[in-house]
């Protein structure tokens, strides 16, 4: 989403904001003079020392900055000064000038004083928050007036909070640095959470401490800006409107906030909307949830989107990307949408899922339960496609795919096909509008070898999720145009186009929803029909799978259920001491899953389907073969870096995993890497 | 012993990775796609275009993966 400051329009306004008018007087009609003197004097406003404190404190938070530093550090012995950390870290530097040795610096005990130093200030901080909130409840007007402080807006109070806080969030990552970076991700993510949580806190004050006026004025102004954001290009005077709006915060504030600061609290509002629609839809669900199961199911799946669609699009989408785009609050995403289809998941859909597993005993009524969920991914996706991506055309597409579902249903489509077709629609919708197919080409053809990947990362743009043979096939596709130009299918689907009366930019419009067409048909064929389908090869496919990893998860929780001793004699010495002879040429291990393997001298690219291999190297490293059904392989996972760290930057000591990926030919064509999931992790432990 | 043509058929067909020494050094092969082979010879390391390139590029050492192989088919492992 383009930054709304970099509309020509929207830039005029803010030039009056920022500078006054040649005549002498501003457009709020203040002082020239004043104004000229306030925009050339060199000392920083607290809004840019804010500012800067942000920058300094993002990039001390940066896990990178903090491995440079350290081997900087250590490496050169240089001394480091204490008075130079940025400020608001809870620590006292006044009259520390002397210098102190990186190691002391960089103590565990250092980080311990730190954090004891900020929980304490914190605490402080909350207490007064506390008595002011409470103050405020009883008497209607703040009494609260922070010692040392010229308290008089609220605005110091959340910056000070906030300094507070982040002196703490810093402190904590500190702490869960020093003994180990990779132990201790989990700690330095909920450090950098508890950082956002912190600034959220402290806006959040510092928001409702504003005068009604000043409240109002930045709500008009995101309401505004979310309109120029959205509607911008398609209605005139949105732009003008939000110049008109910037034109008023600053009569309202005068210099006191930037436009960052006002984006800031914008954002902050928003947030606060979320949670409140977020509550909405909670109850929704519940309310949803009861019934039979059918009902639940089609509740869940139409009216809650709807619902989504039609309050959260708007302004929502638009503060995500503003939050990604200032990075204010970082990893806190309490009241994200993503949070709220958990809230929305919990509430109706584990429900029904757990009506149709029963309890548990019956296998076929397991991997209907996954179907369920299966299907119900694909409508998260939809949705998400709208609100998390924010744009507009996806939107439509979205706002049509409850209507469709209502259509449907009126024709008497089941549920699943009413489903199956409105998610085609949308997604048809969202690939014809958002990526016109010249867009995949021009970058096929600044990266021809990358062809293959785009039509995943596109997909994965608008929040779809497909399997790798759907790439696959649109990787094919996107080759071959590539390739043959005219002569490709797409081309003479356009030749075919024109022939029936067609201009070439209908024939090509028409050749572009076709392809969409067939990628939304391929993908949605695994997430939604595939899953519906009553009839179909692939739901007997899917069910199978889906009994399969039912069974497997049972198999593999019944190992964590196990006491430590059973654990440890099932799993000690593997893969060495549990060997046994299958054949003279043979040998079977058992992974932590239980799941049997085959050992072999080489790794071949077929062999017995269903089959796991494993393949030790002379230096100890061991790679693991899963084959399919069809006997062909489809993933190999292996438990090191083959001593190229830098080039293997996965999990703790390399390890990766390479999905096989085949033409239609059959043919081996892509070994992609990435990082194993939990459960691979989990069935591979022995060896990791 | 493997052969030269079994290790081009097994890269061409980007199977898996092929792991050898050379000179002291751990050294490997691991094809990505029929145009993206990571090559490595010790800390050396480079993303080669084609499984030509990976046979006949003087990579390792200054000779070429056909001229070692004679030296490292021994301790070809995959």
């Amino acid at each position: 989403m383009p930054n709304p400051f970099k509309n020509r329009e929207i830039d005029w306004a803010v030039e009056q904001y920022r500078r006054p008018e040649k005549n002498g007087k501003s457009q709020t009609g203040r002082n020239d003079r004043a104004d000229a003197g306030s925009a050339s004097n060199p000392t920083k406003t607290s809004a840019q020392k804010e500012q800067m404190y942000w920058e300094q404190l993002d990039r001390l938070l940066s896990p990178k900055f903090f491995e440079q530093f350290l081997e900087k550090e250590r490496g050169s012995r240089r001394q480091y000064r204490v008075d130079t950390l940025p400020p608001g870290l809870g620590i006292k530097t006044q009259g520390v000038s002397a210098a102190v040795d990186p190691e002391q610096l960089l103590s565990p005990k250092f980080f311990e004083q730190l954090l004891e130093n900020a929980t304490a200030k914190r605490n402080q901080k909350k207490q007064e928050l506390w008595d002011y909130t409470r103050d405020f409840a009883l008497h209607g007007s703040p009494s609260y007036q922070p010692q040392g402080t010229s308290f008089g807006n609220g605005v110091v109070f959340g910056e000070d909070l906030a300094a507070q806080n982040a002196g703490l969030a810093l402190a904590e990552l500190g702490r869960a640095f020093l003994p180990g970076f990779q132990e201790k991700r989990r700690e330095l993510r909920d450090a950098r959470k508890a950082l956002g949580q912190a600034a959220y806190a402290a806006d959040m004050s510092a928001f409702f401490q504003l005068t009604p006026k000043e409240q109002n004025a930045i709500i008009d102004y995101k309401t505004a800006r979310d309109n120029a954001m959205m509607l911008g290009g398609q209605q005139p005077g949105l732009g003008e409107a939000l110049g008109q709006e910037v034109i008023r915060l600053h009569e309202v504030f005068g210099d006191r906030y930037d436009m960052k600061r006002i984006d800031e609290l914008a954002e902050t509002w928003g947030r606060y909307q979320n949670a409140q629609i977020t509550e909405e839809i909670r109850e929704m669900g519940q309310r949803q949830g009861q019934g039979d199961t059918a009902t639940k199911a089609l509740a869940s799946g139409a009216s809650i989107l709807t619902k989504m669609a039609g309050d959260w699009t708007a302004p929502l989408g638009h503060l995500m990307d503003l939050a990604s785009s200032t990075g204010r609050y970082g990893g806190f995403d309490e009241n994200s949408l993503g949070s709220a289809f958990d809230v929305y998941t919990d509430s109706v859909r584990g429900a029904v899922a757990e009506d149709i597993r029963g309890d548990g005993q019956n296998g076929w009524r397991n991997a209907a339960s996954y179907l369920y969920q299966n299907g119900m991914s694909a409508a998260d996706i939809l949705a998400s496609i709208g609100l998390y991506k924010n744009y507009s055309n996806i939107v439509s597409g979205i706002g049509a795919f409850g209507d469709t579902i209502t259509d449907a249903s009126a024709k008497d489509a089941s549920y699943g096909e009413a489903l199956a077709l409105a998610g085609a629609d949308a997604l048809i919708t969202a690939g014809v509008n958002k990526l016109p197919f010249d867009a995949l080409l021009d970058t096929a053809s600044g990266a021809p070898k990358k062809a293959l990947e785009i039509p995943g990362d596109i997909l994965r743009q608008i929040g779809a999720q497909v399997g790798a043979g759907t790439l696959t096939n649109l990787g094919n596709e996107a080759l071959e145009r590539y390739i043959l130009q005219e002569d490709s299918a797409y081309g003479q689907e356009i030749d075919f186009n024109m022939r029936e009366g067609m201009s070439y930019e209908e024939a090509k419009q028409a050749a572009d929803k076709a392809f969409w067409k067939r990628m939304a048909d391929n993908a949605l064929n695994r997430v939604v029909t595939g899953a519906f389908s009553s009839t179909g090869a692939m739901a007997y496919s899917y069910a199978n799978k889906a009994y399969n990893d039912w069974r497997d998860r049972a198999e593999l929780s019944e190992i964590e259920g196990q006491p430590a001793e059973e654990d440890a004699e099932l799993t000690q010495g593997l893969p060495e001491n549990d060997i046994s002879p299958k054949s003279d040429e043979t040998l079977t291990l058992k992974n932590a899953a239980g799941h049997e393997i085959i050992k072999v001298e080489k790794t071949d690219i077929t062999g017995e389907p269903g089959s796991i291999t494993q393949y030790v190297a002379r230096k100890g490293g061991i790679d693991r073969n899963y084959y399919g059904d069809d006997g062909r392989q489809y993933k190999q996972i292996t438990n090191n870096d083959h001593g190229q760290p830098k080039k293997h930057p996965y999990g703790k000591h390399g390890e990766h995993v390479h999905d096989y990926i085949y033409d239609k030919t059959g043919k081996l064509i892509d070994r992609p890497a990435r990082e194993l999931t939990d459960l691979e992790r989990k069935e591979n432990e022995d060896i990791l | 012993m493997t052969t030269l043509e079994e290790v081009y058929a097994y890269l061409e067909g980007i199977v898996s990775h092929v792991l050898f020494e050379y000179k002291g050094k751990d050294c490997g092969i691991d094809p990505l796609s029929r145009k993206e082979y990571d090559v490595w010879y010790g800390q050396k390391w480079e993303t080669m275009t084609s499984i030509e390139d990976v046979f006949h590029k003087p990579f390792f050492d200054g000779k070429s993966l056909t001229e070692i192989y004679p030296e490292i088919a021994e301790s070809i492992g995959w």
